[in-house]
């Protein structure tokens, strides 16, 4: 009963049974859902959602206000060079093309970071900065949408051996992140997050984690860039800047506290993916995409009050203790 | 000299360098900047961001943000031109809106703050709902139209009483003494600037601090929706469009003007400044011939310069 009670607690166990519930709904409208077949097809529409979802997440858990809103212009920043940098100079290849650009998004998400801990700008602020500077960039690079890109972003697109090949881009973040928790650095981010005094305090060094932090959200935004590429087949310098609401709903939707210090990465990706499914439902049952809108932001506002909100609500004008 | 760096930070001498740093550019680089006419124009476009950003710097100082701005904002704007093109009277429509928007607003601090959650979420959900249902209505056509004296309100060539001064300027000046004496002289101002620096201490001080949320969020649907409508006035029509760029411009003016969005430093004379200033950054930026990508480029570095030079936070070693 107690375990119950910690896991109804447990955002992240929210966030995996809103997406069953989900995933049952969806199958129960129409089992053409889970054939090999439509699988490839949804799985590389929810990737770069789901990987964007996960490339917002460090920022927020390292706390002081922490955010990414650049996340969505550095997929299209990524997307753009494809085809304006790196195919120019005979570089289209994915042996050069991956690392170069998993670098490009490392350096915009360290700068972030020496912007946020470093200068002490806010978040948001900082982060904004760059959301303007990058869609400028993408639109100055790429006025109007281009293609195509090269061949080796479509190979993955498909189903191979029945698993859908969507499913390699996010490998590298989960491997990314699964090696990062076994490491005192995932303990320490939390610590930071939770409240950066106490973890100064005790000899962490809060500039450096946070720039880490932020460093690892452009490197996974890098790989959502790659992944979207992979999708679209394309170049196009306004499909970017949408997601970084997107991905921060995703996240939020995963229970993750906007506060920073607690929340987990799985959680992100399952709000990401409650998110594609809640998507995929509205477009089955015929529903508009502005009622699409109206429907989303219930849920989410719904699910924030369920998660969160019950667990410590103070319904008078005082307002709760904490 | 660390020490006086510090406390120049502290006044708006640093904004108030910048707004004419920023016209002297402006005289040099672009003919008929300084001209009467073109300062009022700036001035009305100021006026808008600057009364749009009126809830936001009431909500900073909480230490909250406020997203749903746009979306409170599009709604004013469409109903204006929608219902009043319809042949309904403009006192009928015009209080309405601004009962709805405030009920809206209202509810978004009550949600965040009486079941903590971060506001943030919260207003970006709400402006979602909002969004989806006004395009669903309008099909994300414009439509409708304004009514007339709207374009003569905020027109830069209209006149008070014959004085050469659009009315909206005077209604921006009224509206930023009214919010400049609540925060300064009023029991709710003290316990917005209250709740801002700490909530626990706040409540154990007996400030109601749900209350003082769901007010300054209200506050801040009110300001939007008046932004919704003047604009409709401006465009002629209702469109949904309009009003994307306030999601970020509200937070610039706010912060550029120095209020911390931590809460409890700053106030609304800070973000008029802010408001101005914008208004001189996008419109040397457009004079100057830069192409629009070009604009948000510079927008940006802009941006995290003027608040690198004088909105930093402490650092973590300070706030032991």
């Amino acid at each position: 009963m107690n375990r119950l009670r910690i896991l109804w607690r447990d955002p992240t166990a929210f966030a995996g049974l809103l997406f069953l519930v989900l995933l049952i709904a969806s199958v129960a409208q129409n089992p053409i859902i889970i054939s090999p077949r439509f699988l490839t097809g949804s799985v590389s529409v929810a990737i770069p959602l789901m990987i964007g979802a996960m490339a917002v997440t460090p920022a927020i858990l390292a706390g002081g206000g922490g955010m990414d809103l650049s996340v969505g212009p550095l997929m299209g920043f990524v997307n753009v060079l494809v085809v304006t940098a790196l195919l120019p100079a005979g570089l289209g290849d994915w042996w050069f093309a991956v690392p170069i650009l998993l670098l490009v998004g490392l350096v915009v998400g360290a700068m972030n970071g020496w912007l946020v801990a470093a200068v002490r700008l806010q978040p948001i602020v900082a982060t904004l900065g760059t959301y303007l500077v990058l869609s400028g960039a993408n639109l100055w690079l790429l006025p109007s949408p281009l293609g195509p890109v090269p061949a080796w972003f479509g190979a993955l697109s498909r189903s191979i051996f029945g698993v859908p090949g969507p499913i390699a881009f996010i490998l590298g973040p989960i491997l990314i992140w699964f090696c990062l928790s076994r490491t005192p650095f995932l303990k320490t981010l939390l610590a930071v997050g939770g409240d950066d005094r106490v973890a100064y305090s005790v000899g962490i060094n809060v500039t450096r984690v946070r720039v880490i932090a932020y460093a690892i959200g452009g490197l996974f935004s890098a790989f959502a860039g790659i992944a979207l590429t992979s999708l679209i087949q394309s170049a196009d310098a306004n499909v970017g800047p949408p997601f970084t609401l997107q991905v921060i709903t995703g996240a939020a939707l995963g229970g993750i506290s906007l506060a920073g210090g607690r929340g987990s990465m799985w959680g992100s990706v399952f709000g990401a993916l409650t998110m594609f499914l809640i998507q995929n439902l509205l477009t089955n049952f015929g529903v508009s995409v502005f009622w699409q809108q109206v429907v989303f932001g219930a849920t989410l506002i719904a699910a924030l009050v369920l998660n969160a909100g019950l667990a410590r609500f103070s319904l008078g004008w005082a307002g709760p203790a904490r | 000299m660390k020490k006086s760096w510090a406390s120049i930070r502290q006044t708006v001498w640093p904004q108030v360098v910048a707004l004419v740093a920023l016209y002297a550019i402006g005289m040099v680089t672009i003919n008929g900047f300084g001209s009467w006419r073109s300062i009022l124009a700036m001035l009305v476009l100021a006026s808008f961001v600057g009364i749009a950003a009126t809830g936001q710097t009431v909500v900073a100082l909480l230490g909250g943000i406020d997203l749903a701005i746009p979306g409170i904002m599009a709604l004013a704007n469409i109903a204006t031109a929608e219902l009043t093109g319809q042949g309904w009277p403009f006192w009928v429509v015009g209080p309405a809106i601004l009962i709805v928007s405030a009920l809206l607003g209202a509810f978004n601090g009550f949600i965040s703050r009486a079941l903590s959650i971060n506001p943030l979420i919260v207003t970006l959900g709400v402006s979602a709902i909002i969004m989806g249902a006004i395009l669903a209505w309008t099909g994300g056509q414009p439509t409708g139209f304004a009514p007339k004296w709207l374009d003569q309100f905020v027109a830069p060539s209209g006149n008070i009483l014959g004085l050469p001064v659009p009315p909206v300027l005077g209604f921006w000046a009224v509206i930023a003494i009214v919010v400049m004496v609540l925060l300064r002289r009023t029991v709710f101002g003290k316990q917005v600037y209250a709740s801002g620096a700490s909530l626990p201490a706040a409540r154990l001080s007996l400030v109601p601090t749900t209350k003082i949320w769901t007010l300054a969020f209200g506050l801040s649907g009110v300001t939007a929706a008046l932004t919704g409508i003047l604009l409709s006035g401006f465009t002629t029509q209702g469109d949904a469009r309009v009003s994307a760029p306030y999601l970020f411009n509200t937070i610039a003016s706010v912060v550029i003007g120095g209020t911390s969005l931590v809460g409890a430093r700053g106030g609304y004379a800070r973000t008029v400044l802010g408001a101005i200033i914008l208004t001189e950054i996008t419109t040397l930026l457009v004079a100057n011939n830069f192409s629009a990508p070009t604009q948000q480029v510079l927008l940006g570095v802009i941006i995290l310069v003027v608040v690198a030079t004088y909105g930093r936070e402490q650092s973590v070693s300070a706030r032991l």
